[in-house]
C-alpha cells in the first residue's frame, strides 16, 4: 500500500512542478502573443484600407453566414455569432466613411482561409474591393499556402462590385479570377467567400454629409437594422 | 564508448530516421521546405536535449513502475514551452508547423532515448546524446526538405535556384503526400545499397 | 435526414479525403512498423479504432469542462498525452479481465497505441477544428477507420511484395515507403472531393 502511494506522490508532484512552470511560462509568453496578434491585425486592415484610422464595429443577422468577427478571427464557433455577418465601418482622420473591412471564411482544402478584406466606395457609388489580405492558412505549402504571395493577392485590387457578384468565381467556374496553379480549391473558397461578403455589406450612404466624430474605444451604439438589398441570384 | 560517440552517432550510424526509423510522421509532414525542416528539427532537438537532461536528473527518484507517465510529463512539458516560446517569438514557423509542434511529444524518438539511454547514463552522456540524436534527425529532415522544395517548388530556403520555366511547373507531386513517401523511400534505399557496399568491402 | 448527410460527409472525409496516414501524415509508425502481417494489422486497427473513438470522447470533455472552464488552455498536450496513456492502460486492463480471447489478439499492440500520433493529433484536431462532442467523437471514429483501411490494404500489399523480387537494396523498409507513395498517390485523387 505504501509503494502505491508512493508511486501517486512521486507522479503527482512531478506533474505539479511540471504544471506550475508551465503556469509561470504561460503568463510570460501570453501577453507577447496577444500583442502579436493585435500588430498583425493593424497590419492587415493598413494594408488592404491605407489611410483609415478608426473602425466602428457592425453586424447584420444573415442567414447561415459564414464571416467572422474580424477582431477575433480565429475564433469560428457559434459563440461569436451563428448567423451573425460582422463588418467594420472604417473612418479617416477627419470622421470621413471611407470603406468597411470584414474577414471572410472559406473551407478550403485542409483549413479555413480566412481572409481580410478592404472595400472602397467607386465614383458611381459602387462597392469596390480595395485589396485582400490572407490572416491565416493552413493550406499545402508550395501549392494552395501561395495564396499569401502577393502575385495573387494582387489579382483582387480595385474590383468593382459589379464585377463582384457575377465575375468574382474562380475561372474554372466561368469567372475572372486565374486560380493558383495545383490549388483551385483554395482560390474558390478564398474568391467565393469573398463575394458572399461583398454581397452582404450595406450600399454606401448616398448623403454626402460628415457623420458624427467616433473614437475608436466608445462602446458601439445599437444600430438601426440595416436592410439588405435584394442579392443577385 | 567515448564521449564524442556519444555526440556523432546520432548523425549517420545511428540516425534516428533513416537506419531506426522513428519519429517518422514529422519528418513527412514538415518537410515541404527547407525553412519548415529546420524549425521543427531545432524545435525536436531543444525537447530531446531537455528531456534528456530532466529524465537523467530525477531517473534515481522516479520508481520503475511509474516511469513511462513521468516521462511523459516531462516531455510534454518541454513540448509545451516550445509551443508557447515559438508562438510568442516566431508566429510565423509556429503557423507552418501548426499541429506538429504538440505531436513532438509522442514522436517515439523522444521517448526512446529517454528510455533506452537517458535513465541509464549520466548527466553528460545524456546530453550529448540527445543533442545528437536531434541533429541527427535534423539533418535527416533538412535532406528531404531540400530534395522536395528544390523539386516541388525549385526554391531553397525561398531563394529562386532553379530556372523560371522550371518554377512555373514544377514538379508538384515531391511537395505534395506521395512525393515524400517516394523520397523518404529511395533516400532509405539509397543508404541501404551504400552500408551494402561498403561491408562487402570490408 | 441531413443529420445523417452530415454524418456521411464526415465519414468520406475522414477516411478519404483527408485520411490520416496518407494524407494528414498521422500514425506512420504503426503503419509502417506493424503492416508485414495481415492479421496483425487487423488486431492493431481494431484497437486503434477503440481508443481513438474513446481517446475522442474524453479528450473533448476534459477540453470543454475542465482546460477552457478554469483557463488551462495551455495544458492541454500533458493532459490529453496523460489521459491517452491512462485511456489506454485502463481499455486494456478491462479487457484482460472481461474478455480474455480479445486480449490474446488485441493485447501486444494497446501499448503501442500511447505513441500513435494518430490518437493524440485526432484528440487535438478535434478541438481546433471546433467539434461539437458528437461531431468529434465520430472524427475519432471514422479517422480510426481511415487508419485501418490503409493499415490493411498495406499489409495485404506486403504480404504479396514478400514473393516480389524487389532489388537488394530496397527491400524491407525502402519499397514500403515507395508502396505508400503509390497508396498516397491514390488516395491524391479524392482531394477536392466536396460533398
Amino acid at each position: 500500500m505504501m509503494y502505491y502511494l508512493k508511486l501517486a506522490f512521486v507522479l503527482l508532484v512531478i506533474a505539479g512542478l511540471a504544471s506550475a512552470t508551465l503556469a509561470y511560462l504561460n503568463g510570460k509568453t501570453q501577453p507577447i502573443i496577444e500583442a502579436n496578434k493585435k500588430l498583425a491585425e493593424l497590419a492587415a486592415r493598413e494594408k488592404v484600407l491605407p489611410g483609415a484610422s478608426a473602425f466602428e464595429r457592425d453586424s447584420l443577422a444573415v442567414e447561415g453566414a459564414q464571416v467572422s468577427d474580424s477582431l477575433e478571427p480565429l475564433r469560428l464557433q457559434d459563440d461569436s455569432g451563428g448567423g451573425m455577418f460582422f463588418y467594420y465601418r472604417a473612418y479617416d482622420k477627419d470622421h470621413n466613411l471611407v470603406g468597411y473591412i470584414f474577414t471572410a471564411l472559406g473551407k478550403g482544402y485542409s483549413s479555413t482561409i480566412q481572409t481580410m478584406c478592404g472595400v472602397v466606395f467607386a465614383d458611381d457609388g459602387a462597392l469596390e474591393l480595395n485589396a485582400i489580405e490572407i490572416l491565416y492558412q493552413g493550406e499545402t505549402p508550395g501549392l494552395g499556402a501561395n495564396a499569401v504571395n502577393d502575385k495573387f493577392l494582387g489579382r483582387f485590387n480595385g474590383l468593382s462590385q459589379l464585377l463582384t457578384t457575377s465575375r468574382l468565381y474562380v475561372d474554372k467556374d466561368g469567372g475572372d479570377i486565374t486560380s493558383i496553379t495545383g490549388a483551385t480549391i483554395t482560390t474558390r473558397a478564398i474568391v467565393n467567400s469573398i463575394r458572399e461578403g461583398m454581397n452582404h455589406l450595406p450600399a454606401p450612404p448616398v448623403s454626402e454629409e460628415t457623420p458624427e466624430p467616433i473614437i475608436e474605444s466608445a462602446p458601439v451604439e445599437p444600430i438601426a437594422p440595416v436592410v439588405l438589398e435584394e442579392e443577385a441570384a | 564508448m567515448t564521449l564524442l560517440q556519444d555526440f556523432t552517432k546520432g548523425f549517420i550510424k545511428e540516425n534516428p530516421v533513416f537506419i531506426m526509423a522513428l519519429g517518422l510522421c514529422p519528418v513527412l509532414a514538415v518537410t515541404t521546405s527547407v525553412e519548415n525542416a529546420i524549425g521543427m528539427g531545432l524545435a525536436a532537438t531543444f525537447v530531446l536535449v531537455g528531456s534528456n537532461f530532466m529524465i537523467s536528473l530525477i531517473k534515481k527518484l522516479i520508481p520503475a513502475k511509474v516511469r513511462i507517465p513521468c516521462y511523459i510529463v516531462v516531455i510534454a512539458s518541454f513540448v509545451t514551452v516550445v509551443d508557447m516560446s515559438m508562438n510568442a517569438f516566431l508566429p510565423d514557423l509556429h503557423k507552418n508547423l501548426g499541429l506538429f509542434i504538440p505531436l513532438i511529444v509522442v514522436n517515439c524518438v523522444i521517448l526512446g532515448r529517454a528510455e533506452a539511454f537517458a535513465n541509464r547514463n549520466n548527466l553528460i552522456r545524456s546530453i550529448l546524446d540527445g543533442f545528437g540524436m536531434g541533429l541527427g534527425f535534423t539533418l535527416a529532415l533538412v535532406v528531404l526538405g531540400v530534395i522536395r522544395e528544390l523539386l516541388g517548388v525549385g526554391t531553397l530556403l525561398g531563394y529562386n535556384i532553379l530556372p523560371l520555366g522550371f518554377r512555373e511547373s514544377p514538379m508538384l507531386v515531391a511537395i505534395l503526400a506521395p512525393g515524400a513517401f517516394i523520397t523518404m523511400g529511395l533516400l532509405m534505399g539509397l543508404l541501404n545499397m551504400r552500408r551494402k557496399t561498403t561491408q562487402g568491402a570490408e | 435526414m441531413q443529420f445523417m448527410g452530415s454524418v456521411f460527409a464526415l465519414a468520406i472525409t475522414a477516411i478519404f479525403v483527408q485520411n490520416f496516414v496518407l494524407s494528414r501524415f498521422l500514425g506512420l509508425c504503426p503503419y509502417i512498423g506493424v503492416s508485414k502481417k495481415l492479421d496483425s494489422a487487423i488486431g492493431m486497427g481494431m484497437a486503434v479504432v477503440f481508443v481513438m473513438t474513446l481517446a475522442s470522447a474524453i479528450s473533448w470533455l476534459i477540453q470543454t469542462y475542465l482546460l477552457n472552464r478554469f483557463g488551462l488552455g495551455y495544458l492541454q498536450t500533458i493532459a490529453f498525452i496523460l489521459t491517452i496513456a491512462a485511456l489506454v492502460q485502463f481499455v486494456e486492463m478491462v479487457i484482460q479481465k472481461t474478455a480474455p480471447a480479445l486480449y490474446k489478439s488485441l493485447g501486444v499492440y494497446l501499448p503501442l497505441i500511447t505513441t500513435n500520433c494518430a490518437v493524440l493529433g485526432v484528440s487535438i484536431l478535434n478541438i481546433s477544428e471546433g467539434f461539437n462532442f458528437l461531431g468529434a467523437v465520430l472524427n475519432g471514429l471514422f479517422a480510426g477507420l481511415g487508419f485501418t483501411l490503409v493499415l490493411v490494404a498495406m499489409a495485404g500489399i506486403r504480404e504479396r511484395l514478400e514473393q516480389a523480387e524487389v532489388p537488394q537494396a530496397m527491400k524491407g523498409m525502402p519499397i514500403a515507403f515507395i508502396v505508400a507513395g503509390c497508396m498516397a498517390l491514390a488516395f491524391l485523387g479524392f482531394s477536392g472531393f466536396k460533398i
